[in-house]
C-alpha cells in the first residue's frame, strides 16, 4: 500500500458530491394539463351576468353591489347571477351593446342605447331627484351668474357622463353660454378630479352630480368648505334596469319582484344604503323617453355625446 | 480481522511522511466533502425558500393586479397583465382562473377558455380562500393566490416557477465546491509531503550516519544545518558520537600497544575485533582482514597432534555456555602461511546487557617458553656432556619397561658399562679429550643398539644400558658382545688414536632384580666381576648365565671358524618311494665335524647359526654342495633322483635367495624340478606371508617345495595353497607310536587324506619299524624316510647305497 493508493480514493470523496448535484429529470417536472370540458357538471342553474356601469371602479363596484347580487342569488331559484364590472365606459358599452349581459344597470343614456341592442327596460333606480347635474364654484370666486363664466374654464368628468357632464353643459347652454365658444371645456376624467379642479382654482367652475359631491364633502370637508353648488339642472330618470330580450318573462318577473320590494325589508334597505339608493322601481322603455328627448336636443344643440 | 488491520497499522506507523500526508489529506477530504455537501444542501433549501417567497410575492401581486380585470371580465386586460410577467426568469406558466377552474388568461394564450383539468389544478375548486402551494419541489413551484374583492373570491391567480436557475446555481456551487475540495486536498497533501520530507530527510540523515557508525566508520558525523528539533537532535547525536569515539580511541590505544594478542569473537565464532599484535601473530598484515572471519577455521583448526580440532569441542568457546573463563596452554594456533606455534590463551565471556554475546581471547606465543621447558626437561633428563639420558630418565624408563615386561613376559637386560682405565686417560690427556671420548663412546653405544634400548650416562665414565624386550639371556650376551666389538675400534680424537675398552656387568629382569635400583646395583657388581676377570669383557650377574653365554659365544666363534675351515659336511638320507620301493630322492643334511666334539648334527648348533646369521652362507653352502654331489652322481651314471635341501627362516628373508638358488642349479647343471626345498612348518608360520614372493619365484623356476615337520604347528591350510607346496612331510612325532596310537593314526590318516585331496604328496618321517611302514603304506603315503631304511650317510656311502640297493623294500601289492 503506497501513498497514491490511499490518496486516490480520498480524492474521489468530493466527487461524490457531484453525483448529488445532478439536475432532476426534466420529464418529472410538473405541468398542468388542460381540457375543454368543464370541471364541474354544468349546473341546471342559469348563469346570468349582471353588469353595473362603471361609476365605481370594479373593486368598489363589487363592494357596493355585491350584497345585492348575493341577495338576488339567495332568493332566486334556477338563476345565478354573476356580477361583472367594467374598467371604463367604453368597455361597458362594448359589452352591453354586444349583448353580453343578461341583466344590466346602465346609466340612463346607456339604457336607451341598449334598447337598440336587444334589451328592454324592466325597472330603474329610484331617487330621480338625485339624477341631476350640479355646478360648483369656489365661494370666493365671485361668480354669480352663468355669464360670469365667460372666458373661463369649466371642468367636467368624461364627455359622456350624462348627469355630471351633459346635463350641466346643456344648462349652461340654456342659460346663455355658447359652450363651444364662451368657455373652455376641460374633460378631466373623474368626478373627483372635476371637483378638485375647481377647488384648486384651475377652473372657474366644475360640473359633477350629487353622489360624488356628497362623498367629497364627507371625505374632504375642509376642501369642500371652499366650494358651493351654484347651479343645478333638472332631473332625469335614474339608472335603469335592462334585461336582454331572450331572458324568459317569468325570470324577469322574478328578478323585478325581488328588486322592487327590496326596500321593504331592513336587510334590503341595508343593501340599498350601500349604493346609496332608497329603492328600485319598475319601469318600461317609455319611462326613458325624456332621456331620449334630452339626448336628441343635446346632440342637436351642443354636440354628439361621444365627441367633446 | 487482525490480519486485515495489521498491514494497515503497519502502513500507518512506519512513516511519518505517510502519516502527515495521509492525515492532512484525510482531514481535508472529509471536511471539504462535508462542508460542500452541507453548503449545497443549505443553499438548495435556502434557494427554494427564496424562490417560494418570490413566487408567493409574484402570485399575490398577480392576484392583486388582476383583481379589477377579473371583476370586469376583461380578458384582454388580464392577458396583458399576464404578458407583463413574461419577462420573469423561470416563469413556466401564469394563469388566471375563475372559481370553476376555467382559464381566463394564460401565458400560453391557447389555453384561454379551457379548463385546468389535472388533479392538482382541480384541487383549487375545493380549496379555501387562501394562498395555495400546489407544487413545491426543486423543479417547479406552483402557487395559487385567490383573487378577492372585499369578502368574496372571484378567481385564482396561479403561477408555476421553474427552478432551473437555482438548479444551475447549485450545480455551479457543487462543482466549485468539489474543485476547491480537490485543490485543498492536493495542496494540503503537497505541503504535508514537503514538510514531512523536510523532517524525514533530517531523520534519514541520522539513520544513515548511525548505519555508517555501525559499519565501523568512526569519523562520520551528522551534517544538518537546521535549528529545529531535528537539528538539535543531530547536534546531540554528534556530541554523543564524539564521546563514543573518544572512548573507543582509548580502547584502541590500549589494544594497539599491547604485545599480547587480543581478539573478540561472537556467538557464531566470527571475529568482532582484533588487535594488531594478534593479527601479526597470525601472519596477517591488517586487522581488517580478520574482522568477521571465523577464526577457529583460520587459526585454530588443528590440535597439536595433527588431528582436526572440531569447532564444537573448541575450549575457547566454552565460556559462551559456562559463563566462566578458561585458560588453555596446550593448544596451537596456525598462521596464515600454514606454520603453527604453541599458544597460551585465556578466553573470557563478554557480557552485554546480561547476555553473553561472545568471548574475548588474550593469547601469547609460548614457543619460547615451550622450548625453554623442553630444554629444561631435557637438561633434567639428559647428561649435559653426552646428551645421553641421565639416571633419572633411565630410572623412569626402567619403571615403564618393567611394567611392560611384567605383562608381556619378556625379559629386560640391564648393562652396567665402565670404561677401562679412563681415569688414566683423563689425567694424562686432559678433561677436554676425556669428554670427547665419553661423547664418542656414548654415540657408538647408541648407534650399535636398537631404538628401544636406552643408553644412559650415570656419571664419570659409567654408562647404564637398558635392553628392552629381550627374548632370552643369549640375546643380551650377543648385544654385549656387539658392544665390545664396536668399542674395540680405536677412537680418533685430535689426531690421536685411542683404544678404549669397557667392562660390562649384565643383569636380567626379573631374574636378577625387580626394581631399577636392584637391577643397576647387581649389574654394577657384575661389572666389577668383569673388571676382575681382566676387563674388556662382560659378566652376567647370574653365574650360569655366564657359562651359557660364553659357551654360546664359543660355539658361535667355532661356527665361524668351521665355515672358514670347512669343517662341515653334507650327509644324505634316502627318501623311499612307497609304491616302487625305490629310492626316489635324498635329503641333504648338514653335519659338523667339530674338532673337539666330533660330528655334530644341526640340532647342536643350528640355533646359534641362525641367531648369528651364519646359517645364511652355511645354508647356501649346503645347497651348492648338494647340487654338486647330485651332478657327481649323475656323472657316475646313477639313476636320477630328487635332492631335498632344508631352508631356514633367515635364508628366506634374504632377498636374493631365488637368484642364489638359480645360480647354484645352473652352476651344477641341475634342472630345477630335481631340487626340493624343505621349510619347516614353524618357519612358515613364523615368517607368515613374507616369503611369498621368493617362494613364488622359486616355484616359477620349477623348484619343488615341501613342508617339513607338518602337523606340529598351527599352519594355516591356506598357506598350502598360497605357496603351492608340493609335498607334506609328516612329522616323526606322529609316526612314533604308530600303529598303536589311535589318535596319531587318525591324524596321519587325516593328513594323508587332506594332502591327497589337495593333490599333494605325503612323506612320512622317522619310519623306524615295519609296523610303522606297513601303516603308512596302507594309508597311502607316497614316500617315507627313516632309520628303517637308512640313517643319514656321508656322500660316499650314500653313493654306494644308490649303486647297490636301489630298492629298499618290495613294491606294494
Amino acid at each position: 500500500m503506497t501513498l497514491p493508493h490511499i490518496l486516490a480514493p480520498l480524492l474521489l470523496l468530493p466527487l461524490t458530491l457531484l453525483a448529488g448535484c445532478d439536475p432532476t429529470d426534466e420529464s418529472e417536472t410538473y405541468t398542468p394539463s388542460y381540457s375543454d370540458e368543464p370541471l364541474q357538471a354544468a349546473s341546471s342553474v342559469h348563469e346570468y351576468l349582471f353588469a353595473v356601469h362603471p361609476l365605481h371602479n370594479p373593486t368598489r363596484l363589487f363592494q357596493v353591489y355585491g350584497p345585492l347580487i348575493d341577495y338576488l342569488n339567495t332568493h332566486l331559484s334556477g338563476i345565478h347571477f354573476k356580477l361583472e364590472a367594467s374598467r371604463n365606459y367604453a368597455e361597458f358599452d362594448k359589452k352591453l351593446n354586444g349583448g353580453k349581459f343578461e341583466v344590466a344597470l346602465p346609466n340612463p343614456y346607456q339604457t336607451i342605447t341598449s334598447l337598440e341592442h336587444g334589451y328592454r327596460v324592466f325597472g330603474k333606480m329610484g331617487d330621480d331627484d338625485q339624477f341631476r347635474g350640479i355646478i360648483l364654484v369656489r365661494r370666493d370666486s365671485g361668480i354669480e351668474e352663468v355669464g360670469d363664466l365667460k372666458g373661463k374654464a369649466v371642468s367636467y368628468p368624461a364627455p359622456t357622463a350624462l348627469a355630471a357632464t351633459m346635463m350641466p353643459q346643456y344648462y349652461l347652454h340654456t342659460h346663455g353660454l355658447n359652450v363651444h365658444r364662451d368657455i373652455e371645456n376641460r374633460y378631466v376624467g373623474s368626478q373627483e378630479s372635476s371637483i378638485m379642479n375647481v377647488q384648486l382654482g384651475l377652473v372657474a367652475a366644475g360640473a359633477t352630480w350629487p353622489p360624488p359631491w356628497r362623498a367629497f364633502q364627507e371625505q374632504h370637508p375642509d376642501l369642500a368648505a371652499d366650494l358651493v353648488v351654484r347651479w343645478q339642472t333638472q332631473t332625469l330618470p335614474n339608472n335603469g334596469l335592462v334585461v336582454r330580450n331572450d331572458v324568459p318573462e317569468q325570470e324577469v318577473a322574478q328578478i323585478g319582484d325581488l328588486l322592487f320590494h327590496l326596500h321593504e325589508s331592513s336587510e334590503g334597505r341595508a343593501i340599498l344604503a350601500r349604493m346609496p339608493l332608497s329603492r328600485f322601481e319598475p319601469a318600461t322603455d317609455v319611462t326613458y323617453a325624456p332621456v331620449r328627448d334630452f339626448m336628441t336636443r343635446f346632440t342637436a344643440d351642443i354636440r354628439p355625446p361621444q365627441a367633446p | 480481522m487482525s490480519h486485515l488491520t495489521t498491514p494497515i497499522v503497519r502502513f500507518w506507523t512506519h512513516s511519518i511522511r505517510r502519516q502527515l500526508i495521509l492525515g492532512v489529506t484525510l482531514v481535508h477530504a472529509l471536511l471539504m466533502t462535508v462542508f460542500v455537501f452541507d453548503l449545497v444542501e443549505r443553499q438548495r433549501d435556502f434557494l427554494l425558500d427564496l424562490a417560494q417567497e418570490q413566487a408567493t410575492g409574484l402570485v399575490n401581486a398577480l392576484a392583486t393586479t388582476s383583481s379589477s380585470w377579473v371583476l370586469a371580465d376583461d380578458v384582454a386586460g388580464l392577458q396583458e397583465v399576464i404578458a407583463s410577467l413574461s419577462s420573469y426568469p423561470d416563469l413556466r406558466y401564469a394563469m388566471i382562473l375563475d372559481p370553476e377552474g376555467r382559464v381566463l388568461a394564460h401565458s400560453d394564450s391557447t389555453q384561454v377558455g379551457r379548463y385546468a383539468a389535472d388533479t392538482i389544478s382541480r384541487s383549487l375548486l375545493a380549496a379555501p380562500t387562501e394562498s395555495q402551494n400546489l407544487v413545491v419541489n426543486h423543479t417547479v413551484i406552483d402557487l395559487a393566490a385567490p383573487i378577492i374583492t372585499t369578502d368574496r373570491q372571484v378567481g385564482w391567480a396561479r403561477i408555476g416557477m421553474g427552478q432551473s436557475h437555482n438548479t444551475a446555481a447549485l450545480q455551479a456551487i457543487g462543482r466549485n465546491g468539489v474543485l476547491y475540495a480537490l485543490l485543498a486536498i492536493a495542496l494540503g497533501a503537497a505541503i504535508a509531503s514537503i514538510m514531512a520530507l523536510g523532517v524525514t530527510k533530517g531523520l534519514d540523515e541520522l539513520v544513515h550516519v548511525s548505519e555508517a557508525i555501525r559499519r565501523g566508520d568512526r569519523k562520520v558525523r551528522v551534517r544538518l544545518h537546521r535549528f529545529d528539533e531535528v537539528g538539535r537532535l543531530a547536534q546531540g547525536f554528534n556530541r554523543m558520537l564524539d564521546t563514543v569515539s573518544a572512548g573507543e580511541e582509548r580502547i584502541h590505544l590500549l589494544l594497539d600497544s599491547t604485545a599480547e594478542g587480543i581478539y573478540g569473537i561472537d556467538r557464531e565464532g566470527l571475529c568482532t575485533f582484533i588487535n594488531p599484535a594478534a593479527a601479526q601473530m597470525f601472519g596477517y598484515p591488517q586487522t581488517e582482514a580478520l574482522i568477521g572471519k571465523n577464526l577457529h577455521d583460520l587459526t585454530h583448526h588443528t590440535l597439536p597432534d595433527g588431528t582436526p580440532y572440531p569447532r564444537q569441542e573448541c575450549r575457547m568457546l566454552w565460556p559462551l555456555a559456562s559463563g566462566e573463563g578458561v585458560l588453555v596452554e596446550d593448544e596451537w594456533f596456525w598462521r596464515r602461511d600454514g606454520a603453527s606455534f604453541p599458544v597460551s590463551y585465556s578466553s573470557y565471556p563478554i557480557r552485554q546487557g546480561g547476555e553473553i554475546t561472545g568471548v574475548v581471547v588474550t593469547f601469547t606465543n609460548i614457543t619460547d617458553r615451550v622450548q625453554a621447558e623442553e630444554r629444561i626437561r631435557h637438561l633434567a633428563e639428559h647428561d649435559p656432556l653426552t646428551d645421553l639420558p641421565n639416571r633419572t630418565l633411565l630410572t623412569d624408563r626402567m619403571h615403564q619397561a618393567i611394567a611392560r615386561a611384567r605383562r608381556s613376559g619378556e625379559l629386560l637386560g640391564v648393562l652396567f658399562l665402565d670404561l677401562d682405565n679412563f681415569k688414566t686417560i683423563n689425567d694424562s690427556l686432559g678433561h677436554e679429550i676425556g669428554d670427547q671420548i665419553l661423547c664418542q663412546v656414548g654415540h657408538r653405544l647408541t648407534m650399535c643398539l636398537r631404538d628401544i634400548d636406552t643408553v644412559s650416562r650415570q656419571g664419570g665414565d659409567e654408562f647404564v644400558i637398558l635392553l628392552d624386550g629381550i627374548p632370552n639371556a643369549d640375546e643380551t650376551a650377543r648385544l654385549a658382545e656387539r658392544i665390545l666389538v664396536v668399542l674395540a675400534e680405536p677412537i680418533q680424537i685430535q689426531g690421536l688414536e685411542l683404544s678404549i675398552t669397557p667392562s660390562i656387568g649384565i643383569t636380567l629382569y626379573p631374574n636378577d632384580g625387580h626394581n631399577p635400583s636392584q637391577l643397576i646395583r647387581n649389574a654394577d657388581a657384575a661389572m666389577y666381576q668383569a673388571k676382575q676377570s681382566g676387563r674388556n669383557n662382560f659378566q652376567f650377574f647370574t653365574q650360569d648365565l655366564n657359562q651359557r653365554a660364553f659357551a654360546r659365544l664359543a660355539l658361535e666363534n667355532a661356527l665361524r671358524r668351521a665355515v672358514e675351515r670347512a669343517e662341515f659336511a653334507v650327509y644324505y638320507q634316502p627318501l623311499v618311494d612307497l609304491k616302487t620301493g625305490q629310492i626316489s630322492g635324498m635329503e641333504a643334511l648338514l653335519r659338523w665335524h667339530h674338532p673337539e666334539r666330533g660330528v655334530l648334527a644341526p640340532g647342536e648348533f643350528i640355533q646359534v647359526a641362525e641367531e648369528s646369521g651364519v646359517i645364511v652362507p652355511l645354508g647356501m653352502w649346503v645347497l651348492r654342495e648338494a647340487c654338486r654331489q647330485l651332478q657327481q652322481w649323475r656323472k657316475e651314471g646313477l639313476p636320477p633322483l630328487l635332492m631335498a635341501v632344508n631352508l631356514s627362516g633367515l635364508q628366506l628373508r634374504q632377498p636374493h635367495l631365488a637368484e642364489e638358488v638359480k645360480k647354484a642349479l645352473e652352476a651344477y647343471d641341475i634342472e630345477p624340478h630335481w631340487l626340493e626345498l624343505e621349510l619347516t612348518e614353524s618357519v612358515l608360520v613364523r615368517e607368515g606371508g613374507g616369503p611369498q614372493e621368493i617362494l613364488g619365484k622359486l616355484k616359477t623356476m620349477g623348484v619343488k617345495l615341501a613342508i617339513d615337520d607338518f602337523g606340529t604347528r598351527y599352519s594355516s591350510l591356506a598357506y598350502l595353497k598360497r605357496f603351492a607346496i608340493d609335498r607334506i612331510k609328516i612329522d616323526r612325532s606322529f609316526i612314533q607310536d604308530l600303529p598303536g596310537d589311535e589318535e596319531n593314526a587318525a591324524i596321519v590318516r587325516a593328513i594323508v587324506s587332506m594332502a591327497h585331496s589337495l593333490r599333494l604328496e605325503v612323506l612320512a618321517e622317522g619310519i623306524e619299524t615295519q609296523g610303522q611302514l606297513n601303516f603308512v603304506r596302507r594309508e597311502g603315503c607316497d614316500a617315507a624316510q627313516g632309520y628303517l631304511f637308512s640313517r643319514p650317510l656321508p656322500a660316499a656311502e650314500a653313493g654306494a647305497l644308490l649303486t647297490t640297493q636301489p630298492r629298499l623294500i618290495p613294491p606294494s601289492a
